[in-house]
């Protein structure tokens, strides 16, 4: 049981790969047919925050873990 | 137009002076060294431009602990912190001896000068960061921050290279090297997201790529971390040396469903317990056996572990790891893994607020003042790699090596390394004739794009999926060229990665162009699990990172040699070469 939620909101998710590109774990992968990324496995997020940091549109949501203070997303 | 039909028309060819390969630390600093000289440089990764990197992830940049911190760690941790007080003289002296710690880790076989830059020159290298933009070059701790701790400091990088006039290439993946007799003269590969062919003039290439723990089931480095930059390089003929020398982290979390990761030098971890499957303890028996215990060891279990053992930690690192794995070894593990008992840390010897440990463990519900942990050595890095001189030029003309890619590894070579082989590189473009392509050049490229062409044209079949194919490469070399190694076992693992390459690699085809690169990637780790299984085997004793179950001691009379590895007429050659010990010798 993870105490976080991670949420990539496939409506809004512009298929730039760029969340899949940095991924360290294979945690989030890439639909190259539906052209969305979308969570391969949970289980394996490190919470590294370098998704959140990329994505241009904002489509990927956390809640709760730990570090919140600490996500950087890059002004607009 | 599907993907095949435009990648079969376009072709792009661009120039420059000196062309990086790799964005993490050390490919960023050589951009940026080289482009101090004036020169055109440009830099590709084949990914986002240093975020697939494991620069991104490394901690310890400045081996530095802030004093707000230090209650958090063991006692004798500040002995890590100040890895790089002291004389110059000093610092080369440690990393030559133990420099496990910091990633070396092969006592005495390493080239003495290239030590020597490395200890003359990282503070300097560090100090100098915040030239680019870096606010605190000492920032990376591990306590207290999201995994991602290299971020402050590789951002601002790429922007001030960016600024400089740099120019960069994203998701473009480098396949192999163009070379013109004795030279390098720029590289081939294909853009991923303009979909065509590219090939790259350059007068001098960097080749930045680091490491290749992904080829081990079990390691914490980021998945585009496959070896690409060793497998180009002796695909184009170059040496490479020490590819045996994998160094692997004792503490790497093996729960299920939860990610790999180590588990940093927190008070928490320092005064945990190893314990096997059956609850017993086990290192002081190995320690005991081996000579391990320095003279102060009080064995008491309260203490932190640097008293209980009367070591430093760095030191007792790279003990902790033969232990663990002799012990899985006998059939004692859970599992694969060992167990890190915390439950008995009291609560003032435990920071976890943010802790690693808790972090990956907490948001997972993972209750560890109820559950003992499971711990298994993962591959850390390569400390091997392309054999560079003290300039960290290859042995071919125009091509040039650094950080985990090149002859070193960790993040103090990273930028040092870094530093000199962009200055050397640009010196060398400077004076160097203008690249142009033969037509035996232009031959050999179109028979390379024809391969990729066909590699996307393959149908799909299930022997060739690249997931499935890097799994088994993973599972092979976990299983014979581990930790601890045989030679029946690396004669075993040898043959299984030549039936995959036999049977497996001819099926392999591409869906897109994220696929061929994976395809590349595959065909990458196999290559370089060779080489690691090739050389462990031509390597018949111990030494640091490299231990021989069959040949369990040390041998300076025979081995103060490093394995060199190469292709030579389509095959892998091994040879020896000695050492130049120019200013210490082992006793």
């Amino acid at each position: 049981m993870l105490d976080f939620k991670y949420e990539i909101d496939q409506g809004e998710c512009i298929g730039c790969e760029k969340c899949a590109e940095v991924c360290p774990t294979l945690a989030i992968d890439f639909d190259g047919e539906k052209k969305k990324a979308f969570i391969l496995d949970i289980d394996q997020c490190l919470v590294c925050h370098q998704c959140l940091e990329v994505c241009p549109v904002e489509a990927i949501r956390m809640e709760g873990g730990l570090w919140q203070d600490h996500i950087r997303v890059p002004k607009k | 137009m599907g993907d095949f039909a435009r990648f079969r028309e376009s072709r792009k060819t661009l120039i420059a002076d000196v062309l990086v390969i790799g964005s993490g630390m050390a490919g960023l600093r050589a951009a940026i060294e080289a482009k101090r000289s004036g020169l055109d440089v440009l830099l590709v990764d084949k990914s986002l431009l240093g975020r697939a990197s494991s620069s991104i992830y490394a901690g310890g940049l400045g081996l530095e602990i802030l004093p707000s911190h230090l209650p958090y760690h063991g006692a004798n941790v500040k002995k890590f912190a100040s890895y790089f007080n002291g004389t110059i003289e000093e610092i080369f002296k440690k990393m030559l001896e133990d420099g496990v710690s910091i990633g070396w880790g092969y006592p005495y076989i390493d080239n003495q000068r290239i030590l020597m830059t490395v200890a003359s020159d990282y503070k300097l290298r560090q100090e100098e960061l915040r030239d680019f933009g870096v606010e605190d070059p000492y920032s990376q701790h591990f306590i207290g921050r999201p995994v991602s701790m290299g971020v402050p400091i590789i951002l601002p990088m790429i922007a001030h290279f960016k600024k400089m006039g740099g120019k960069t290439m994203e998701k473009t993946v480098i396949t192999d090297l163009i070379r013109q007799g004795d030279r390098i003269v720029g590289a081939i590969g294909f853009d991923m997201d303009k979909k065509r062919f590219t090939v790259i003039l350059a007068k001098a290439t960097i080749i930045a790529t680091g490491g290749c723990a992904q080829v081990y089931k079990r390691t914490y480095s980021p998945t585009r971390i496959t070896g690409d930059g060793y497998a180009i390089a002796y695909r184009a003929g170059a040496e490479l040396w020490e590819m045996e020398m994998v160094a692997f982290c004792n503490w790497t979390i093996a729960e299920p469903q939860c990610p790999q990761w180590w588990i940093p030098f927190s008070y928490g971890r320092v005064s945990g317990k190893l314990r096997n499957a059956l609850g017993e303890p086990f290192f002081e028996k190995y320690a005991k056996e081996n000579g391990w215990l320095g003279p102060k060891a009080t064995l008491n279990e309260n203490d932190v572990m640097d008293i209980r053992y009367g070591k430093p930690l760095t030191e007792l690192d790279h003990y902790f790891w033969r232990a663990c794995s002799m012990e899985i070894r006998k059939g004692r593990g859970d599992n694969d893994a060992v167990l890190l008992d915390l439950r008995n840390v009291p609560d003032d010897r435990w920071y976890y607020e943010n802790d690693g440990i808790t972090a990956l463990n907490e948001m997972r519900n993972f209750d560890w003042k109820k559950k003992p942990l499971h711990i298994a050595p993962g591959a850390e890095k390569q400390a091997g790699g392309i054999y560079t001189d003290e300039y960290f030029k290859t042995s071919i003309e125009g091509l040039y090596a650094a950080g985990e890619a090149g002859p070193g590894v960790s993040i103090p070579f990273c930028i040092v390394s870094g530093a000199c082989s962009g200055r050397y590189a640009a010196w060398y473009a400077r004076e160097a004739a203008p690249v142009e392509l033969r037509e035996e050049d232009l031959k050999w490229i179109e028979k390379k794009q024809q391969e990729a062409r066909r590699l996307l044209g393959t149908e799909p079949n299930p022997a060739g999926e690249v997931r499935d194919i890097k799994k088994d490469i993973k599972e092979t070399m976990w299983k014979y060229v581990g930790t601890l190694r045989t030679e029946s076992e690396l004669r075993e693992g040898l043959q299984e990665l030549e039936r995959i390459e036999n049977e497996r690699l001819p099926k392999l085809f591409a869906r897109d162009f994220r696929e061929l690169r994976e395809v590349y990637e595959v065909v990458n780790m196999v290559l370089v699990s060779k080489m690691i299984a090739e050389s462990a085997m031509f390597r018949t004793e111990s030494r640091g990172l490299h231990q021989r179950m069959d040949y369990p001691t040390e041998d300076n009379l025979n081995w103060l040699k490093n394995v060199i590895l190469k292709v030579s007429k389509g095959r892998m050659r091994l040879f020896t070469r000695p050492v130049n010990l120019i200013w210490e010798s082992p006793e």
